[in-house]
């Protein structure tokens, strides 16, 4: 089966985990803005990286038969230095028209303060300015308020909730995401947030509709393979192909289709690899020979 | 305090590293060139090492008397090197103090933010600095955030309600016991014991346990409606649950809470435990009274 992860920090991984990702089924991964672990000083430092986001790391996908989309955003632990946030939002108008860009985000509330709202509302007002879908945060702390806000925020600014997709849910915040018309994301991760075992029960509870599944891997303990040995766990708890298809594939590639940037025709097809290719006269190769389709 | 530092300093101190603390020190007298004490803040890890100070009576005495809150004895030599630097330049015109004080954190590794953020507290108009020590309780280092959230009276003093609250829950997601909190049974308040109330639901849910001592930020501001909830776990198998809760207890006065306490004092197992239910019976009576 062909899986699609659309929340994964690739910049983290090394080129081993590309490897294993495409042999487990892997082929379209979604890179979403993030914070780097410790707090960026300057907004120089944001061009860099979704430079990077944009280029040298769809490359390395590339390279490995996966393709690489990425949401672009301010997120919202460092939406509270107001020097920086001032800049990157500046910033966004000329990276969310770039190619491949599918999403703004992710934005929503960390510590849910007033410098976060401020942020947050701003970007969905660009991602409605340039017509792309938003992928929003809840916070590790204080979740079920911060989902019930950031849905109020969503809401407020009338902002079309089927271009929504609430992320990292558990127990408690899945019913409430799913009694709006906002697409419910789940990251599956060794210890913590959710469990591969506990989003098969929320499935059979739930279904499947507008129903998502990823690893969220990034410089933490944290696996990128969670979303096929989740689809794996789904399978021996007895549901479906068809729906296990849906939230492993279908869901997230509707979701994102929506950007107008991601063309699911093109999906379909697996992308040949060429390792013979150079990014800015680079290589992911070490003198390896080079693999070509 | 800067005569208290010093002291403990020299104690502690090889004549060699000494004598490099006093060229640290003379550089923060006028005229003062930023570089050179920037490179001084930076370099006290490695001229002074970082062994714990670890007071003696005496010592914690006078420290004690600066400040009954202040807690120094696990700030490392270069720490306390660190934080005598800041304070020798509070002689500087107060926005060029501050501007420097800032970029002694900002250009900072992780040790020497941490040394920043544990002398806080002690510098001249320390609210001044509210936002960048918030700032710091968003660090993925977990020893970075525990020099700002424990045995510091900085937060108690000078946090905002939601960033006071944001760093208890944040201490029970990194499993830091919430006793190294300094002030926490001051600052109780609902929207915390909100927050952690729908923290230990969510752990429910996932089907994993609650943090033991979680009890001491939830019982306190808790809606009488909702004690119910928590009182199960009086009788919980984990003996340090029940300790906790039974010290949690001892701060509200309604009957339900003081009614579970005396229904467990007669069966309680634990000595530990029996002794903190009659601490808290004992203090619940005497608020009666």
């Amino acid at each position: 089966m062909k899986y699609f992860d659309p929340h994964v920090h690739m910049t983290s991984r090394t080129t081993d985990d590309y490897t294993a990702m495409a042999s487990a089924g892997i082929r379209v991964i979604v890179e979403p803005a993030f914070w780097l672990g410790q707090p960026r000083t300057e907004v120089g430092s944001f061009i860099d990286y979704f430079n990077s986001l944009l280029g040298w790391e769809r490359f390395r996908a590339s390279q490995f038969g996966i393709r690489h989309f990425c949401t672009l955003g301010l997120n919202p632990k460092e939406a509270n230095n107001p020097r920086l946030a001032e800049g990157v939002i500046d910033l966004l108008p000329r990276y969310l028209q770039k190619d491949g860009v599918v999403a703004v985000g992710e934005v929503g509330f960390d510590d849910q303060t007033a410098a976060e709202e401020r942020v947050f509302i701003c970007q969905v007002e660009l991602a409605r300015e340039f017509g792309l879908p938003v992928l929003i945060h809840t916070p590790h702390r204080d979740k079920k308020k911060g989902t019930l806000r950031s849905i109020s925020v969503v809401r407020d600014l009338k902002f079309p909730e089927e271009r929504v997709l609430i992320d990292h849910n558990n127990e408690e915040t899945l019913p409430l995401v799913l009694d709006t018309g906002c697409w419910a994301g789940h990251s599956v991760y060794p210890n913590t947030k959710m469990d591969e075992q506990r989003m098969a029960k929320l499935v059979k509870e739930y279904g499947s509709k507008r129903i998502i599944v990823n690893s969220a891997a990034d410089w933490g303990v944290s696996d990128p393979l969670k979303v096929p040995k989740t689809a794996a766990v789904m399978r021996e708890a007895g549901i479906s192909e068809a729906m296990i298809e849906k939230i492993m594939w279908s869901n997230p590639a509707d979701f994102f289709a929506q950007s107008d940037n991601l063309s699911l025709a093109d999906i379909d097809r697996r992308p040949n690899i060429n390792q013979t290719e150079l990014f800015e006269g680079n290589s992911v190769l070490r003198g390896q020979t080079p693999v070509v389709d | 305090m800067n005569e208290v530092l010093a002291a403990i300093l020299r104690k502690r101190l090889a004549p060699q590293a000494w004598s490099w603390v006093e060229k640290a020190l003379a550089a923060t007298q006028p005229p003062v060139h930023a570089n050179t004490v920037l490179g001084y803040y930076a370099g006290a890890s490695r001229r002074a090492g970082k062994q714990a100070l670890q007071l003696d009576p005496d010592e914690t005495a006078r420290v004690r008397a600066v400040d009954p809150e202040l807690e120094i004895g696990l700030w490392g030599v270069d720490e306390a090197v660190r934080a005598l630097l800041l304070l020798s330049l509070t002689h500087m015109p107060a926005d060029d103090y501050a501007d420097l004080v800032l970029r002694c954190y900002e250009l900072g590794d992780s040790r020497e933010q941490q040394s920043w953020l544990r002398a806080l507290f002690l510098l001249p108009k320390p609210e001044r600095f509210v936002n960048t020590a918030t700032d710091a309780c968003r660090t993925n280092i977990q020893p970075l955030f525990e020099a700002i959230a424990c045995e510091n009276p900085y937060p108690i003093r000078y946090f905002p309600e939601l960033n006071f609250n944001q760093m208890v829950v944040k201490a029970l997601f990194s499993r830091i016991e919430l006793k190294r909190i300094v002030g926490l049974g001051k600052r109780h308040n609902s929207e915390l014991a909100r927050m952690t109330f729908d923290y230990q639901r969510e752990r429910e849910a996932a089907g994993r346990s609650v943090p033991e001592d979680i009890w001491l930020a939830l019982v306190p501001g808790l809606p009488v409606e909702n004690v119910p909830r928590v009182l199960t776990y009086l009788s919980d198998p984990s003996p340090n649950h029940r300790y906790w809760l039974a010290v949690a207890l001892g701060t509200r006065m309604d009957a339900a809470g003081r009614d579970a306490l005396e229904a467990r004092r007669g069966i309680e197992p634990d000595t530990r435990v029996a002794k903190a239910i009659q601490t808290s019976l004992e203090a619940l009576n005497q608020l009666r009274t």
